[in-house]
């Protein structure tokens, strides 16, 4: 398999965003006719890698990278798409890059239509081909060629019908047959494909891979689905913090040696030992068996829960919250650990039953949803979670003053009561000491805050309402490492001295360990098990990596 | 949002000023007639101002939907006034008071449905509401000419049905609200054009009565807003996700907000037509849309964020400006047109400035307060 040259050989690259250095040295070589699997958590800088070989502009923008890119055994310097597909490479974006209103065929040859030559085309030639763009198409010869390039692929795409008509699995095949069209594409790169397929296209979709790879080409696969690496891919790469630590065959390497390559790092044996959390842990789980869970009350039920938000969609989660406990979500980014709450509280369009404490809560009711003890603080802090404009003081109050008619001067008179501004900024200079929030008092608005002071407003609003349920997303992105640890501290203090349960959304799995009793793994919109915190980093790994849990714990 | 005068609200400011002590200083204007015509017409078309206040801070944008209000308002006055023909209603304040509650009733009702309409076409407030406007004034017309008016005042005197287009309110509650004013300067100069009115008749300088009704909304509007309902309305349109999850409820905020705008105009158009004397039906509501946006929007509001104040404040240059520039500048036309034949066709500047102030400012703050601005 290992031919003397490889199509691609990138040496060393090296690349920072800021003060954020995403790559450190990552080398990888892609040889003619194998399958190639990429495999890495988000952000362990894996699409920056692609971005770089593809000449995308946001890597150029941003200053370049170092290193060194071999296509063919020549030195190569891609500087846009154009001149890396010159070079012979070929991009499957996650996002497809069709146009809706155009057939199939139109969209393969998009650009590089046969034309016909006739009237126009004699013009065009007499003015030096200037004209090339008034010239008319060959139609037929247009659908013949994509055609040919469908079939190459073994797939049949009705390639007159218009792309908006198609179904999702064969706009991806028309994605692919673009790039595989033109003559000169050797190495096909392809960014998580089977993401939004069902699982018979996706696997026809490998099968796919497999016969392009055998007639020659050098298939570059983006994945976080170890068993399609294990099915399909001869070789495999894991990234992990910008670096590669492991790579090799397939067939030689284990599932789980993959697994706890893509997430050890991160994951220390045992978080929580010799942490404040140890002891309580302990004692809320009873020991790392999450089953122990099922004596507490059950405070909250979800049951197929369907959630439409994009990029983030849910799809049947089941899911039960325990009166007491911390629970995590994790999972990666676009298998919809992201759209559960946010279906609950109504941001998204949602289906599926929910229960609290019993009763039937329903979905995208906010008003009742808070009036019963739920809180939802939002992973998106600016746009959902803080009103920018407004003071911090009524920011704080506000869902207690709506909901629970707190903060008000008259509350006989129902909605036409005053504020109480005394008792408002009263309110809110206790919050600004307890969380040390650095702003120039109530009147501040936290359009002027950083980050990690525009998260602790956000999160006096909802401890405010004195929750009995807060879901709480993504607290500590982009908050400096004080603030992080007061805001975890501050959500475990409260979790014991008060009992609130919290459900806490997470991206990074290690803060989840340290704070949650029970993980839940999303994956594929679903809950792919659930996990104590002590779990180890292979098990965590599968989970995350797509493999369903055999013995469901529920 | 703090800053009721911006930069441009200052620059108006001493255009206005300018354009005031140029009447003051010309031998040819009477400047107590043209300061008491801007009082008088502040009062008048302030409430219409006020309206827009709710919907655009709920998000909504300009409530072009006025017209409905203004139908509202016009449906109560002549209502009253077949009432009281019937004998069912004393003449005077009783009458004044049944037709406003008569209009915010029915500006209420037809707000609601409005709101209902607007939901379903969320993004598009704006275009919809405009032609929901025109729709309301064409279909009313309709309305008006078979409504079951009897009394001879109100309808055409051929053919006993229909009301007529226009309608004097003479001996019902004609300027019940200016003539509570200071009259002022009593040995002014006799009001020229407007001498045809008996001396006794002659109006105020200072309509107290218009002015302080115009206030009082302003101020019930300031204080609403202060409401923990106020507050969620601002709040669904100051940032709706916000304003959803921490349970502001947003879609009932918008329907209160088209509610009390067109529940304001319809009141706002009584006040207007005790004070213009005359009842205008048919097309005639269509002409008070436009001034009172550019006027809000003279204050200084934008299509996200509007203040009481920068609609009192909006009414006041509008109104101040749109009375003085046309005479002041036909007065400069003439005296330094006189025998220059080329400067004649200058004599229809003043309507076309009007036009172009009104327009003009609505343009600039369209483009500029739109949705691409956020954040």
């Amino acid at each position: 398999m290992t031919s003397p040259l490889p199509v691609v050989e990138l040496r060393r690259i090296r690349k920072r965003f800021d003060q954020n250095e995403v790559l450190r040295g990552a080398s990888l070589s892609l040889f003619p006719g194998e399958i190639h699997a990429l495999i890495g958590e988000n952000g362990a800088g894996k699409s920056t890698l692609m971005n770089i070989l593809f000449g995308m502009p946001v890597i150029h923008r941003t200053g370049g990278y170092e290193g060194e890119i071999r296509i063919d055994g020549q030195p190569a310097e891609p500087r846009t798409p154009e001149q890396a597909r010159a070079l012979g490479l070929g991009m499957v974006h996650q996002e497809f890059q069709l146009i809706e209103g155009f057939t199939a065929a139109e969209n393969i040859k998009l650009n590089r239509e046969p034309l016909r030559g006739g009237l126009m085309g004699r013009l065009s030639s007499l003015c030096g081909g200037r004209l090339s763009r008034l010239e008319t198409l060959d139609r037929r010869r247009l659908r013949g060629e994509a055609r040919a390039a469908l079939t190459r692929l073994g797939v049949e795409v009705p390639e007159n019908r218009v792309i908006g008509e198609l179904p999702v699995g064969h706009r991806q095949f028309v994605e692919i047959a673009r790039e595989i069209d033109r003559r000169q594409v050797r190495a096909l790169i392809l960014d998580e494909p089977t993401a939004v397929l069902t699982e018979s296209a996706a696997e026809l979709l490998l099968r796919t891979l497999r016969a392009l790879a055998r007639s020659g080409a050098a298939v570059l696969l983006i994945t976080h689905r170890l068993e399609e690496v294990k099915a399909v891919a001869d070789r495999f790469t894991v990234l992990r913090d910008g670096e590669v630590v492991l790579s090799g065959s397939v067939a030689a390497t284990s599932l789980e040696t993959m697994a706890e390559a893509m997430c050890g790092r991160s994951l220390r044996a045992d978080p929580r030992s010799g942490s404040a959390a140890a002891e309580d842990g302990a004692a809320i789980q009873g020991g790392s068996n999450p089953s122990a869970q099922t004596g507490r009350p059950l405070l909250l039920k979800l049951e197929n829960l369907q959630v439409d938000m994009p990029g983030e969609a849910v799809r049947g989660a089941d899911l039960e919250v325990r009166a007491g406990e911390i629970l995590g979500i994790g999972g990666l980014a676009g298998q919809g650990k992201a759209g559960i709450a946010g279906g609950l509280f109504g941001l998204y369009p949602a289906r599926g039953r929910a229960w609290l404490e019993g009763a039937p809560l329903p979905l995208g009711r906010p008003r009742e949803a808070l009036r019963r003890g739920l809180a939802f603080l939002p992973e998106d802090r600016r746009g959902t979670g803080l009103w920018l404009e407004e003071t911090l003081a009524l920011n704080m109050a506000s869902s207690a003053m709506l909901v629970q008619g707190r903060f008000l001067r008259w509350p006989l008179l129902g909605p036409l009561s005053g504020l109480d501004r005394k008792a408002l900024s009263r309110h809110a200079r206790r919050w600004i000491e307890e969380l040390d929030i650095r702003c120039e008092g109530p009147q501040d608005r936290p359009i002027r805050l950083s980050g990690g002071n525009q998260q602790k407003v956000a999160l006096a609003r909802v401890l405010a309402l004195d929750p009995k349920l807060l879901f709480i997303a993504e607290p500590t992105r982009g908050i400096d490492i004080g603030a992080k640890e007061r805001i975890l501290r501050l959500l475990r203090d409260r979790n014991r001295e008060k009992g609130t349960t919290v459900v806490m959304v997470s991206s990074e799995l290690e803060e989840l360990r340290q704070l949650c009793h029970r993980i839940a793994i999303i994956s594929a919109g679903q809950v792919a098990g659930i996990l104590p915190a002590g779990a180890s980093p292979k098990e965590f790994g599968l989970l995350l990596g797509g493999k369903r849990r055999k013995e469901p714990d529920r | 949002m703090r800053m009721p005068l911006q930069v441009p609200q200052i620059i108006l400011a001493a255009l206005i000023a300018a354009f005031w002590g140029l009447a003051a200083a010309s031998p040819n204007l009477d400047f107590r007639q043209l300061a008491g015509d801007g009082l008088l017409r502040i009062g008048m078309n302030g409430i219409f101002v006020l309206a827009l206040v709710p919907p655009l801070r709920a998000g909504l944008g300009i409530n072009f939907g006025l017209p409905l209000g203004f139908i509202a308002g016009l449906a109560g006055v002549v209502t009253a006034m077949e009432l009281r023909q019937r004998g069912w209603s004393a003449g005077g304040w009783p009458e004044f008071t049944l037709a406003a509650a008569l209009a915010v009733t029915a500006g209420a009702a037809l707000g609601y449905g409005y709101a209902r309409l607007l939901e379903r076409v969320q993004g598009q407030e704006l275009m919809v509401g405009f032609y929901v406007g025109l729709a309301a004034v064409a279909a009313m017309s309709i309305v008006w000419l078979i409504a079951p008016y009897r009394s001879p005042e109100l309808i055409y005197p051929i053919g006993g049905q229909g009301l007529k287009q226009t309608i004097p309110l003479e001996g019902h509650f004609e300027k019940i609200l200016d003539h509570w004013g200071w009259t002022g300067w009593p040995e002014g100069e006799p009001l020229a054009p407007g001498a045809a009115r008996a001396p006794a008749e002659a109006r105020p300088l200072v309509p107290a009565g218009l002015l302080g009704c115009w206030l009082a909304a302003g101020l019930a509007l300031a204080g609403f807003l202060r409401t923990r309902a106020g507050i969620a309305l601002s709040m669904a349109g100051g940032n709706p996700r916000f304003a959803h999850i921490a349970g502001a409820g947003v879609p009932p905020m918008r329907r209160l907000a088209v509610v009390l705008s067109t529940a304001l105009a319809a009141f706002g158009m009584v006040v207007f037509v005790q004070s213009l004397g005359l009842v205008q039906l048919y097309k005639a509501p269509l002409g008070n849309t436009l001034p009172a946006v550019a006027a809000i929007l003279i204050g200084g509001a934008t299509l996200k964020r509007a203040t009481v104040l920068q609609a009192l404040v909006g009414a006041i240059f509008f109104q101040l400006l749109l009375v003085v520039s046309p005479p002041v500048i036909n007065d400069l036309v003439q005296r330094y047109s006189a025998g220059r034949e080329s400067l004649r066709a200058l004599e229809n500047l003043p309507d076309i400035l009007r036009v172009l102030i009104l327009n003009g400012f609505i343009l600039y703050a369209l483009t500029r307060g739109g949705p691409e601005e956020e954040r």
